[in-house]
C-alpha cells in the first residue's frame, strides 16, 4: 500500500504566502485570547467550590456529573466517597465561586459596625451595642464566609439582622447560622448563599427532594488551588531552559540556521492549543499543562525529521534552491508523515470519542496540537529556516564584496 | 545438530523446569537439589562440546548461582542469574551468527525480566478462578469463558508477590486514595508570634531602660534585672501586658518604642494603673492566620513530595489542609500520616541546674508531697554549673523529680499516657514565668541484647529557662548518620545557617559547662553538657538506643521533616475518608474502552500498510509499552493521565522510528538494491532522523525533571523512560528480526507492503 507515487514532488513553497501569515495570525490571535477574555484556569489552578454531599438515592458519578452539568456547571469533578453510614456521598468540585463585590463589602462591614483601628468606634448603642459591634470582619476567599470578632459576647440574632439590611446578601438556611465558632475570642462565623448552595438547589430541583434530602449537603466550601504559581513558575522556567539547550543541540546537529524554525515551530504548536482551548471556554487544568509539553515533544520530533531530509538533500543536490530543496524533503517525507500523525490521531481518537469530562479535554489539545505540530513542521519551521537561510546567505556575500572591494581600494 | 548439543540444552530447559516448579512450590531443598544436578550436568557436557562451551558454561554457571541464591532467599539475585540463563541459552541456538544470538538473547532477558517485574501489579487485575463466569452466550460469552479460564491461571506466585515490593499505582483521578483533612492550629501560630513580639519588647524595654546596649542580643542576667522593674506577662493568646513595678517608669516609652511595635500591635492603658497593654491587631492576627495555614500547606507539600509521592494532592480550604494520597496500602498511608503531622519544632533551651532547687528540691518538695502510687520519685545528681570568676568548672546539686511508667495501678498504660500523668502532676508546682519544665525520656538497658540495646521506661524533669536560644529556623540542612563507637547508634545531623551559627557560638561561649536541651517537639532529646565553645554551626539529634531498624526509620523521618521545615502551628486530623478516581469511574471505564479501539486500529494499519514489517513494528510497539511499564513499576511510579501522554507520545516516537526505517527501506528497494544491503541502507539512513528526535525529546524530559515540579515532574519521567524503551525496541529489537530475514531466512522479497 502506498500513498503517493513514489518521487512526485509537490510544490509546497509556492503556497507559502498563503500559510505563513496564517500561522502568525492563528498565533496572535491566541496571544491576544491570553489577555482578552484570558485563559480559563480549572479549580487546580483557581480554587472553586467544593460540596460535600449525601444523596438520598442511589446514584453513580457519571449521572451525577451529567446531572451537576445540565443544571449549568461546567468541567465538575466528582469523586465517590467510601463511606459506610451515607453510601451515595459524593464530593463535587466546580470552578464557579461566589463573589462579594467590594461595595457589598463596604455596605456589610458598615452594617456590622466595624471600623477600622484607630478610628471612634460607632457610638449608637441601639444599633451597634457592644455585642453586636465587629473588632473584626474578614471575607473568605471563596466569597461566601464572613468571619467577624468581637469584644464580649456577641448578640447572634443582632448580627443576623445586620448582615440581612444589606441588599443583595442572603444568608444559608440552617439553624445554627451565623454560628460562634470560638467563644473564648468571640469569634462568629456567618455563611452566606454561594454557588456551592445554588448548586445543591439547582440539583434538587432537577433530581427531586428524595434524591437530594434537605440536610444532602454536609459542607459546602470554597477549597484553594492544588497548584498555585510555584508550579506554572517551574513549568514555565523549565520550559525556557529546555529551549535553550535543544536550540544549542540543534546547531549542534544541524546548523544554526535551523535551531530558530524548530523552536518558533513548537510555540506556535503550544499557542494554537492554548488558544483553541481558550476559545472553547475548556479549563486550563494540570492535565492541560502536560498535554502541552506533550505537544511541544511530538512537534519537535516533527520537524526534527523533515529537519533531517533537508539536510541530506542539501548536500546532495547542491544547485537547487532552498525552496526546491524543501519541497523536495517535504515531499519525501510525507507518507511518513501523514502514517505517523495518522497513527497517532488514530489511536487517541478512540479516546476522544468515548472519553468524557476532563479525558475528552485532554485529548482535544491531544488532537489540535499533533495536527499543528505536523503542519508547522511544513509551514512554520521550513519557511522560517529557508528565510533565515536567504538572509544569512545575502550577509556573507556582502562580506565577501566588501572583502573583495577592500583590498581594491589600497592599491 | 550435534547429538551432544541436543543433550545439553535438555539439561538446561530441566533445570528451568525445575527451578520453576520449586519457585511455584515454595520448595528449597527440591530448587537446590534440581538446579544443581542440572547445572552439573549442563556444564559436563558443555565442557565436551566445543562450539557452544561459552553458552553452557555460563548457563550452568547461572543455574548453578541460582540455586544459591534461592537458598538464601535472595530474590534479585535469582531474577538476575534467570535473565543470564536466558541470554545465554540464546547462544545454543542454531541459526544465525554469534552476534546476532548475543543480541537476541538480550532482548529475550529483557522481556522475561519486564514480565517477571509487572507481573505483581497486574496479578491484581486477574480473575480469581471462582470468581463468577460471564454469563452472554454465543462465540463472544465463550471466549470470554476461555480467556477468564486462562487468566486465572496466570496469577502470580506468592514468592514472587512477596519479594517485589514496587509496582505501577494508579493515581488519584485513575483509582482514588485516601483523603485527609488536617485543621491547622492557628491559636499556635498566633502564641508564636505574640512570643515572639514579647522577646522583642523585652530586649527594647532593656535598651530604653539603660539595661543594655548594642545591637547584640540581651543577656540573661539583663533580663533578670529588667523583670524586678518591669513583668512582661502572656495572659492571653495575643495579647502582651507590661507590669511596672514603678509607675514613672511607664513614662518611659518613647516614640521609638512605640514606633517599633504599633505597626503590628494596638496599645491600651490598663486594666491596673501600672500596667500596659499590647494586643495583637486584628488585620495582623489575620494575616498570621493566613500565612499559618499558606506556610503548613508548603511544609505539607515539600514533606510529600520528598515521601516521593509526587502525585498526591495538597490543598487548602479555609483553615483546613487537605492531602490526598493515591493508593490502598495501609503501611504506606501510617507512614505518611506520621510524616504529615510532624511538627518538627525543634528549640535550644539552657538548663537552670542550680535553680532546680527552687521548685524540686527537698524544701520545695516534700516527700510527703509527692501522690502515693503514680510511679513519682525526687532525684538529685551532680550536674555541671558554669565556670567561676577564675575559670574553673563548678558543679552544682539538680534536682528533679522522675515518672516510672506502668505502676501497679496504671499497667496498660503507653509512654504518652504517662507523659500526660506526668505533666498534670507538674502543672500543680509553681514556677516562675521565665523557667519551665523540660521531660526528657528515662532508659533502662535491655538484658540479653547484642550490641546492648535501651529501652525507655519513664520520664524525668528537666529544669529549662523559658527562652529559646535558638529555633529549627536556623536549620539549613538535616541528615542521617550513624555512631560508630556508641553501638551504632543512629543520629540526625544538623547545619545551621550563618546566622544560626553565630547565635550558637555565641550561646555555646556564654554557658560553657552548663547543660544545653536539645528539645523536639515539646521533648527534650538530650541535653548535654556544653565542654568549650562551638563553632562551624553543627549539632545531632540522637535516636536513643532501641531496636536499630527502628531507630533508622524514626531518624530518617526526622531528617525528612527537619528539611522540609517545621510547621507553623499543629496539624490536628479531623477527617479522614477513602475517595474514589477523581476521573469517575464511568469516564475510567469508557475511557479503556476508546482507548483500547484506538490502539486497536493503529495496529491493524500499520499491517495494513507494511504486511510483515508491520506486523513487526507493532510487536515492537507492545514490547515497547511492556517495557515502558516495567521501567516505571521499578520506580513505584504513580499512573496518571498525564503520565498516559507520556506513554502515548514515545508510542508514538516508537511507531514513527519503524515508519521512518520502512519508508527508507521502501526507497532503497526502489532504487534497486538488493533485499540485504536495503535492509543495511535503511537502518543506516533512518538512524539520524531517529537518534535527533529522540534527543530533543530526551533532553527536554531531562530539563524538565530538574526544574519542573509535581505533574509535569511526572510526564518528565515517563518521557524520559519512553525515549530510551523506544529506541531499544523499534531500532535495535525490529533490527534482530529484519537480520534474521535477510540472513537466516534469505527471503528473495521484503513484505514491506510494497511491490518492486
Amino acid at each position: 500500500m502506498e500513498f503517493f507515487k513514489p518521487g512526485r514532488v509537490f510544490d509546497f513553497m509556492a503556497v507559502r504566502w498563503f500559510w505563513v501569515p496564517f500561522s502568525l495570525l492563528a498565533v496572535l490571535v491566541s496571544t491576544i485570547l491570553c489577555f482578552y477574555p484570558g485563559p480559563n484556569y480549572g479549580t487546580d489552578f483557581k480554587g472553586g467550590t467544593e460540596v460535600e454531599i449525601a444523596f438520598g438515592k442511589a446514584l453513580d458519578a457519571g449521572s451525577v456529573r451529567s446531572a451537576v452539568e445540565s443544571v449549568g456547571f461546567k468541567s465538575p469533578d466528582i469523586v465517590q466517597v467510601v463511606d459506610a453510614n451515607r453510601p451515595n456521598h459524593f464530593l463535587i468540585r466546580v470552578q464557579d465561586v461566589s463573589a462579594i463585590t467590594d461595595d457589598e463589602k463596604g455596605a456589610l462591614r458598615a452594617a456590622l459596625c466595624y471600623v477600622d483601628d484607630g478610628q471612634a468606634p460607632v457610638a449608637d448603642p441601639a444599633r451597634c451595642p457592644d455585642s453586636a459591634r465587629a473588632t473584626e470582619v474578614k471575607f473568605s476567599a471563596g466569597g461566601d464566609k464572613i468571619s467577624t470578632r468581637y469584644d464580649v459576647d456577641p448578640d447572634v440574632e443582632k448580627i443576623k439582622t445586620q448582615v440581612l439590611s444589606v441588599p443583595g446578601v442572603s444568608l444559608r438556611a440552617s439553624a445554627t447560622n451565623p454560628q460562634i465558632l470560638n467563644p473564648r475570642d468571640h469569634r462568629v462565623e456567618i455563611q452566606l448563599l454561594s454557588k456551592g448552595d445554588q448548586l445543591v438547589e439547582r440539583l434538587r430541583a432537577k433530581l427531586g427532594v428524595d434524591a437530594v434530602p434537605d440536610d444532602a449537603a454536609l459542607r459546602v466550601e470554597w477549597v484553594g488551588p492544588k497548584a498555585g504559581k510555584l508550579l506554572r513558575d517551574s513549568a514555565r522556567n523549565a520550559i525556557a531552559i529546555a529551549i535553550v539547550f535543544i536550540m544549542l543541540y540543534l546547531a549542534l546537529r544541524f546548523d544554526l540556521r535551523f535551531a530558530p524554525g524548530v523552536i518558533v515551530a513548537c510555540v506556535h504548536d503550544a499557542m494554537v492549543v492554548i488558544g483553541v482551548f481558550i476559545l472553547l471556554r475548556k479549563e486550563i487544568t494540570l492535565s492541560t499543562i502536560a498535554a502541552v509539553i506533550t505537544v511541544v515533544g511530538y512537534s519537535m520530533n516533527d520537524t526534527v525529521v523533515v529537519y533531517d531530509r533537508i539536510r541530506e538533500n542539501l548536500g546532495r543536490h547542491r544547485g537547487k534552491s532552498f525552496a526546491q530543496i524543501i519541497n523536495m524533503s517535504v515531499s519525501e517525507t510525507l507518507s511518513r508523515t501523514i502514517l505517523t500523525s495518522g497513527a497517532t490521531l488514530l489511536s487517541m481518537l478512540g479516546l476522544f470519542f468515548y472519553g468524557t469530562g476532563v479525558i475528552k479535554d485532554f485529548m482535544l489539545a491531544l488532537l489540535v496540537g499533533i495536527v499543528a505540530g505536523t503542519y508547522s513542521s511544513i509551514y512554520v519551521a521550513a519557511p522560517l529556516t529557508e528565510w533565515i537561510d536567504t538572509r544569512m546567505a545575502r550577509a556573507t556575500r556582502e562580506k565577501k564584496k566588501e572583502r573583495l572591494s577592500a583590498p581594491a581600494r589600497a592599491t | 545438530m550435534p547429538r551432544k548439543n541436543v543433550l545439553a540444552i535438555l539439561s538446561g530447559v530441566v533445570a528451568v523446569v525445575l527451578a520453576a516448579l520449586a519457585v511455584w512450590q515454595d520448595g528449597q531443598s527440591l530448587a537446590i537439589l534440581g538446579s544443581s544436578a542440572a547445572a552439573v550436568g549442563a556444564f559436563a557436557w558443555g565442557v565436551r562440546v566445543p562450539p557452544r562451551r561459552t553458552a553452557l558454561v555460563l548457563m550452568s554457571m547461572a543455574a548453578g548461582s541460582a540455586a544459591l541464591f534461592v537458598r538464601f532467599d535472595s530474590f534479585w539475585g535469582l531474577f538476575v542469574a534467570g535473565l543470564v540463563f536466558i541470554w545465554a541459552a540464546f547462544g545454543l541456538l542454531p541459526f544465525m551468527d554469534g552476534t546476532w544470538r548475543l543480541k537476541a538473547g538480550f532482548v529475550a532477558a529483557v522481556f522475561a525480566g519486564s514480565i517477571v517485574v509487572l507481573w505483581p501489579t497486574v496479578d491484581g487485575s486477574l480473575p480469581l478462578a471462582n470468581a463468577p463466569a460471564p454469563t452472554s452466550t454465543g462465540f463472544v460469552g465463550t471466549l470470554a469463558r476461555a480467556g477468564r479460564a486462562v487468566a486465572s491461571h496466570l496469577h502470580c506466585p506468592a514468592y514472587i508477590k512477596d519479594r517485589v515490593s514496587f509496582g505501577i499505582a494508579p493515581g488519584l483521578d485513575l483509582s482514588g486514595g485516601l483523603r485527609l483533612v488536617y485543621t491547622v492550629e492557628v491559636e499556635d501560630a498566633i502564641r508564636d508570634k505574640r512570643d515572639h513580639f514579647a522577646d522583642e519588647m523585652r530586649q527594647e524595654l532593656a535598651t530604653t531602660l539603660g539595661l543594655h546596649s548594642g545591637d547584640a542580643r540581651v543577656t540573661r542576667d539583663e533580663l533578670s534585672k529588667l523583670d524586678a522593674k518591669v513583668h512582661v506577662a502572656e495572659p492571653e493568646a495575643a495579647i502582651i501586658r507590661l507590669k511596672f513595678r514603678d509607675v514613672g517608669d511607664k513614662s518611659k516609652l518613647d516614640e521609638r518604642f512605640t514606633k517599633k511595635f504599633l505597626g503590628e500591635l494596638a496599645e491600651s492603658q490598663g486594666p491596673a494603673d501600672d500596667e500596659v497593654t499590647f494586643k495583637i491587631r486584628a488585620d495582623v492576627e489575620s494575616q498570621i492566620r493566613e500565612r499559618a495555614v499558606a506556610q503548613a500547606k508548603d511544609t505539607v507539600s515539600r514533606r510529600v513530595d520528598e515521601l516521593g509521592l509526587r502525585e498526591a494532592a495538597v490543598t487548602t480550604r479555609d483553615e483546613d489542609i487537605i492531602v490526598e494520597v493515591p493508593g490502598n496500602n495501609e503501611q504506606s498511608f501510617r507512614d505518611i500520616k506520621e510524616t504529615i503531622r510532624r511538627t518538627a519544632r525543634l528549640e535550644f533551651k539552657m538548663v537552670d541546674d542550680a535553680g532546680s532547687t527552687a521548685v524540686f528540691g527537698q524544701a520545695a518538695l516534700k516527700a510527703d508531697d509527692l501522690p502515693e502510687g503514680e510511679g513519682i520519685a525526687q532525684y538529685s545528681e551532680v550536674a555541671p554549673d558554669g565556670l567561676d570568676s577564675s575559670g574553673h568548672r563548678k558543679s552544682a546539686t539538680a534536682w528533679s523529680a522522675r515518672m516510672s511508667c506502668q505502676p501497679p495501678k496504671y499497667v496498660s498504660e503507653s509512654l504518652n499516657d504517662c507523659l500526660a500523668r506526668f505533666k498534670a502532676w507538674t502543672k500543680t508546682l509553681s514556677v516562675p514565668d521565665d523557667h519551665t519544665i523540660g521531660f526528657e525520656g528515662v532508659t533502662e538497658p535491655v538484658d540479653g541484647t547484642e550490641p546492648l540495646q535501651f529501652k525507655q521506661v519513664g520520664w524525668r524533669t528537666l529544669y529549662l529557662y523559658t527562652r529559646s536560644e535558638l529555633t529549627g529556623d536556623y536549620i539549613t540542612d538535616a541528615s542521617t548518620g550513624q555512631d560508630q563507637q556508641n553501638f551504632g547508634a543512629y543520629y540526625v545531623a544538623l547545619s545551621f545557617s550563618p546566622a544560626g551559627a553565630d547565635r550558637f557560638e555565641e550561646v555555646t561561649g556564654a554557658n560553657v559547662n552548663r547543660r544545653f536541651a536539645i528539645i523536639l517537639d515539646d521533648i527534650v532529646d538530650s541535653a548535654p553538657v556544653i565542654k568549650q565553645k562551638i563553632g562551624g554551626g553543627h549539632a545531632t539529634i540522637s535516636m536513643g538506643a532501641g531496636d536499630p531498624e527502628k531507630q533508622l526509620h524514626d531518624a530518617r523521618q526526622l531528617e525528612l521533616v527537619l528539611r522540609s521545615g517545621a510547621l507553623p502551628a499543629q496539624l490536628s486530623p479531623s477527617s479522614e475518608v477513602t475517595i474514589g478516581p477523581s476521573l469517575g469511574r464511568d469516564s475510567i471505564a469508557e475511557a479503556a474502552k476508546g482507548g483500547l479501539l484506538g490502539a486497536t486500529a493503529v495496529l491493524l494499519f500499520m499491517t495494513l500498510y507494511y504486511r510483515k514489517s508491520g506486523v513487526v513494528a507493532d510487536i515492537a510497539v507492545i514490547f515497547n509499552l511492556l517495557l515502558q511499564l516495567a521501567v516505571l513499576a521499578t520506580f513505584s511510579a504513580t499512573m496518571t493521565l498525564p503520565g498516559i501522554a507520556g506513554l502515548a507520545l514515545t508510542i508514538g516516537m516508537s511507531v514513527d522510528a519503524n515508519v521512518l526505517i520502512n519508508e527508507r527501506i521502501r526507497e532503497e528497494l526502489r532504487g534497486g538494491k538488493s533485499v540485504r544491503a536495503a535492509v543495511e541502507a535503511g537502518y543506516t539512513r533512518a538512524w539520524p532522523s531517529i537518534i535527533d528526535g529522540h534527543m530533543t525529546i530526551f533532553i527536554s524530559g531531562l530539563i524538565l525533571l530538574q526544574y519542573g515540579s509535581g505533574p509535569v515532574k511526572g510526564v518528565a519521567v515517563t518521557l524520559i523512560v519512553g525515549i530510551l524503551c523506544s529506541l531499544f525496541t523499534g531500532v535495535f529489537c525490529t533490527r534482530l528480526v529484519f537480520d534474521w530475514w535477510v540472513r537466516g531466512a534469505k527471503v528473495k522479497r521484503l513484505s514491506v507492503g510494497a511491490e518492486f
